[in-house]
């Protein structure tokens, strides 16, 4: 009888932890993206014009999203520093390397409103032509769930309309029977332009 | 009238002027080594596509040496994957020997297999095959001799950590497969750039010094070129967790490093890039696991 009892506690345990890890409803991401629309908008514009000046790469590496890690590049280096977002030492360093500071700083404000761990721009290349998206990557409090690995969702913005499949997950430009994965990730749709996945990292 | 005629003509040969000095540095700053690597190239000329490597483009295979002989320091491992090992290798290796590298990687691509030193590479028709389409790696995507390269030292070199994962798949450049850890580092080194290569550290014991500052300052001082063995997931955190995998993944080519109040500056090459990184001294003693030391031999 005991030993009964154990199993049917063992099980019950299971069954709660397993549902704990996977209670994420399927569409959250796009919801989540059309209720905060427009301040996921504005951090990647003003990126974008950031971006378009100097290259910068900006992450937020503690929980409490206190501390900032900020990558500057000039042409011969890369300069990695981490602050206190409250220290005066970052917008110094900013206005040293030449970067708008206002912009830089309102940024780093907007990311800390919504959670979002990171922002980066990576190069790709479409019939040998040099392309640009941008990568976001979002911690909302619903991805704070007990013993789920899948805690970020990394938004991609395209300068161009991308091609999906009935499902929308996107596809491969040149072969469209094929997925284009990135970092081994599939990304589904959220509109032509913006496409989403759910990762266990940021970067 | 004539004023105006004199500013002219001044701006005119002050710009001739600046321009010459300008292409005379940049003829000056290739060593004997890389004007070799290049008159052979030269020499080559148009190369057709290989029937070995069916996805690398002719165009972009050339073009590529050609700018790993000229500027070793952009060479990149791509975005996300396991290359940087072989890319700390290679930004060593070109530098000392842009020749060799340029007569090995054209006739690899030309026979598919071909010697580097005493090391045979003939890389399986599945990496041959997946050459030149990883995507999505940033400039790795163009860069189909990098690609190449990379492809054939992960195929060749094996180390314990690739036991799990021995042959090439789609996607597996990012995980196991071309994974480096510090013994076949270190072996690679040796055996593909004939360095006397000097190691201290491990895979997941790290190494005890009394002052690393120091040591890894007499090491650049004695013209040693120093490699460090560092945890990327400290070094690089890509997660929130509180619990880290302690283990190191990451190689860099070390530069300089200096120490302040508690701060440490290390100044490194990886992913094509110099990068100046401040840090806390005891985070750096945390995430170095391994130090190697080479001293380079006389260029070819």
């Amino acid at each position: 009888m005991r030993l009964i009892k154990t199993i049917i506690i063992i099980a019950v345990m299971s069954c709660f932890f397993v549902s704990c890890s996977t209670t994420l409803p399927s569409h959250y991401p796009e919801k989540y993206y059309k209720q905060n629309e427009a301040a996921i908008i504005g951090i990647e514009s003003n990126y974008s014009n950031i971006y378009k000046q100097k290259p910068l790469v900006i992450a937020f590496t503690d929980n409490a999203f206190r501390y900032v890690t900020v990558e500057m590049k000039t042409d011969s280096m890369r300069y990695v520093y981490e602050f206190k977002s409250t220290e005066k030492r970052l917008a110094d360093t900013l206005q040293k390397f030449g970067y708008d500071v206002i912009s830089v700083l309102k940024l780093i404000k907007d990311m800390q409103q919504i959670k979002c761990t990171w922002i980066n721009r990576l190069e790709y290349y479409v019939d040998d032509k040099k392309q640009n998206l941008i990568f976001l990557s979002i911690r909302p409090k619903a991805f704070d769930v007990m013993f789920s690995g899948k805690k970020y969702y990394t938004l991609t913005f395209y300068s161009q309309p991308q091609y999906y499949d009935s499902e929308g997950r996107l596809l491969d430009k040149r072969n469209r029977k094929r997925l284009r994965k990135i970092n081994n990730e599939v990304f589904w749709r959220i509109n032509s332009k913006v496409c989403y996945t759910v990762s266990d990292r940021f970067r | 009238m004539m004023n105006f005629l004199v500013k002219y003509f001044l701006v005119f040969f002050l710009c001739i002027a600046f321009s010459s000095v300008s292409n005379a540095q940049k003829s000056v700053s290739l060593n004997p080594q890389q004007i070799s690597a290049l008159a052979y190239l030269d020499s080559v000329g148009k190369v057709d596509s290989s029937i070995y490597w069916p996805n690398i483009k002719p165009k972009l295979f050339i073009q590529n040496i050609r700018k790993n002989i000229i500027s070793p320091t952009f060479i990149y491992a791509g975005s996300n994957t396991n290359f940087c090992g072989y890319a700390a290798l290679s930004y060593s290796c070109i530098s000392t020997y842009p020749l060799r590298y340029t007569k090995f990687i054209i006739e690899l691509y030309k026979n598919g297999k071909a010697d580097f030193r005493k090391v045979h590479f003939n890389p399986s028709d599945k990496v041959k095959q997946a050459t030149g389409q990883l995507k999505f790696k940033g400039e790795l995507d163009i860069n189909h001799a990098d690609q190449m390269w990379y492809m054939s030292l992960a195929d060749n070199f094996k180390g314990y950590i690739n036991w799990l994962s021995l042959t090439y798949g789609p996607g597996k450049e990012n995980v196991l497969w071309p994974s480096t850890n510090f013994a076949k580092f270190n072996r690679m080194l040796r055996r593909i750039c004939d360095y006397k290569v000097d190691a201290v550290g491990s895979d997941l014991i790290r190494p005890i010094f009394s002052d690393i500052t120091a040591f890894l300052n007499q090491k650049l001082a004695e013209n040693h070129q120093v490699f460090l063995f560092l945890n990327n997931a400290i070094l690089h955190k890509s997660n929130h967790n509180k619990v880290k995998f302690r283990f190191p993944t990451h190689y860099v080519v070390l530069f300089s490093i200096t120490e302040s109040a508690g701060m440490t500056n290390l100044t490194y090459w990886d992913y094509g890039f110099k990068t100046l990184l401040q840090l806390p001294t005891e985070t750096f003693k945390d995430i170095l696991f391994g130090v190697t030391w080479c001293n380079k031999k006389a260029e070819e």
